[in-house]
């Protein structure tokens, strides 16, 4: 059996909860960073998302047991992180915001310490930050200084340090700060492959909605320090499509017929727009079509946005609050 | 203890200046020679001229030895400690599987190394040379032998004073040269207080200033150890007893500890 079998079998064995809270609260004196959050996070790629100040960098600190919770219950892997950080943090790689690089060493050198800082052997460590380096794009420019890079090689050497000791999840903490259109793009891809390809659970705080859409299977909404909403991306969207109509002939007939069927429709600018969840809808327009003898000129079906549905969630969110 | 010795050796590497640009490896070149190059001389000279018989003392060495392990902390201490907060390294040792508690005490043996290195070598060498230029060398070196147990504990005395205020000083700042004048500065400012308030109040309890005078201190440790400190220091005109000097240097740790603490350990 291969060290990539054991990992594997290793990993089909894990719970698939990964991570879980109870009434998790952080106060720095009268500031409320997180005020009780209650979430089971799953084992997948994560999107943590929030504006800036949201409380998702307390999170994080958190949940690396950097940080102690003022109250509430969080367990990583099964480990309650208050009472087991060390044994945590070894099965963790942390990629954070702001820098955090040696200047004066090697790429090679450092992603290299920071292996053996992690209790690798000596040739494991030499062996395996060659590889990450490779992995994040950076084979040929491992033994510059780090001084001399670009941001986005910075960027990469960070994730490579992460990565280094083989962790079983990687928090990456906006990695695409910083970062031109193809490094981004470069970058959202081996994120999505050390999820996809090297099995490693992410969880990729960020408040760029594009960057959870397109990496992210699950995601966690945070605002001003409390949960907003969290839910596989898959169902949080198919939970907001949109069909846009438009049609010749009897309109509130058409409508009446949908409606009947129990859809909502709404009527705007001789547009009219349905929401639905699943393919009945189509069903549904057809026999309506037939029943009203309306004839359809246009069908545009449209998944809403995260960006609108996140939207959505803290105006609701902050409507709660103004009214509670 | 992996993490341990991956610490120390990068902190060493740091500190030493190995693979790093020649500039950086001057100031330890100087200070390791200014160590060991009077060793030598002690030894080679009278076994060249032929004194038989001559003995260079220890305590003598260590007075000497311990102006470096001050220039020697001053310039490693900030090595160790300033490039690791200015570059933001911290976090990502902390989210190893290590504490904090971890990285500082790796960081005070690999500081506590090099001053060990500097302070202790040169000693055992010049004991194995007084041996040498003795007329039966391995009977002086049995006879006197409670000698090296006196060496390694100035040694570590000095070493493990110098490695925790050196350290506590440069957790201060994240400016190399800053924290090295300020571990300098200490010093020689704290001496010529002790030094000046000692001459200035003529009390019973006026001994005190010896015991928190920078400079004096391994004046002190040698006093405890060897039993004599340097003709003229402050421990030698204040007539304070070796033991005294133990509870200093564990004092000096202490509060440095605390420094320390404040700095690294405590949480938020």
């Amino acid at each position: 059996m291969t060290a990539l079998d054991v990992k594997q079998a290793h990993k089909a064995t894990i719970n698939e909860t990964l991570i879980e809270s109870t009434g998790l609260s952080k106060h720095y004196g009268k500031t409320v960073a997180l005020d009780g959050v209650t979430v089971t996070l799953p084992n997948a790629a994560i999107g943590l998302l929030g504006p800036n100040g949201a409380g998702k960098s307390t999170f994080l600190k958190l949940m690396l047991g950097l940080s102690y919770p003022t109250s509430g219950d969080l367990h990583v892997f099964g480990r309650n992180v208050t009472h087991d950080p060390l044994e945590v943090r070894r099965r963790i790689g942390y990629m954070p915001e702001s820098d955090c690089l040696a200047m004066d060493t090697t790429a090679f050198d450092f992603v290299r310490h920071m292996a053996e800082v992690s209790g690798l052997p000596t040739t494991d460590a030499r062996l395996r930050a060659a590889d990450m380096l490779y992995l994040c794009g950076l084979d040929e420019e491992r033994y510059r200084m780090i001084r001399e890079f670009s941001t986005g090689m910075k960027q990469r050497v960070k994730l490579a340090q992460a990565l280094v000791h083989d962790p079983d999840l990687v928090f990456l903490d906006e990695p695409t700060n910083g970062l031109d259109p193809s490094g981004h793009d470069e970058m959202l891809n081996l994120i999505r492959r050390i999820n996809d390809e090297l099995g490693i659970a992410v969880v990729l705080s960020s408040h760029v909605l594009e960057d959870i859409e397109r990496v992210c299977d699950y995601v966690m909404m945070i605002d001003s320090g409390r949960l907003i909403g969290s839910g596989y991306l898959k169902d949080l969207m198919d939970s907001k499509q949109e069909i846009t109509l438009e049609i010749d002939g009897d309109a509130p007939a058409f409508i009446r017929s949908l409606e009947s069927r129990n859809f909502v429709v709404e009527s705007k600018d001789e547009l009219l727009q349905i929401a639905y969840s699943d393919d009945d809808v189509f069903d549904a327009i057809r026999d309506a079509a037939v029943d009203s003898g309306a004839a359809i000129r246009s069908l545009a079906a449209r998944r809403t946005s995260l960006e609108e549905f996140y939207i959505g969630v803290v105006e609701r969110s902050q409507a709660d609050r103004t009214s509670g | 203890m992996r993490s341990y010795s991956a610490i120390i050796y990068h902190s060493w590497r740091r500190a030493l200046g190995i693979r790093r640009k020649w500039t950086a490896k001057i100031l330890p070149i100087i200070l390791y020679s200014a160590a060991f190059i009077p060793v030598i001389g002690f030894i080679s000279v009278p076994a060249i001229i032929g004194i038989d018989g001559f003995r260079f003392e220890p305590s003598e060495l260590f007075s000497t030895i311990s102006l470096i392990l001050l220039v020697f902390a001053a310039a490693a201490s900030p090595e160790m400690l300033c490039d690791d907060r200015r570059e933001n390294v911290l976090p990502l040792y902390y989210s190893r599987g290590m504490s904090r508690w971890d990285y500082l005490a790796a960081k005070l043996l690999a500081l506590g190394g090099i001053m060990l290195s500097v302070s202790l070598f040169p000693a055992l060498l010049l004991h194995l040379g007084n041996s040498f230029l003795q007329d039966q060398p391995f009977h002086y070196l049995s006879s006197n032998w409670e000698e090296l147990f006196k060496i390694l504990a100035a040694a570590l005395l000095l070493s493990l004073f110098y490695a925790a205020l050196g350290l506590a000083v440069a957790s201060m700042t994240e400016r190399k040269g800053i924290a090295s004048a300020i571990v300098i500065g200490i010093f020689l400012a704290g001496s010529a207080i002790a030094n000046g308030l000692y001459e200035a109040i003529e009390q019973s309890w006026s001994f005190v200033f010896a015991l928190v005078s920078p400079m004096d201190i391994p004046d002190g440790i040698l006093l405890l150890v060897f039993g004599e400190a340097s003709s003229g220091s402050l421990p030698d005109r204040a007539d304070v007893d070796g033991p005294w000097f133990l509870l200093s240097v564990l004092g000096f740790v202490c509060f440095s500890g605390i420094l320390l603490y404040r700095r690294y350990l405590r949480e938020d």
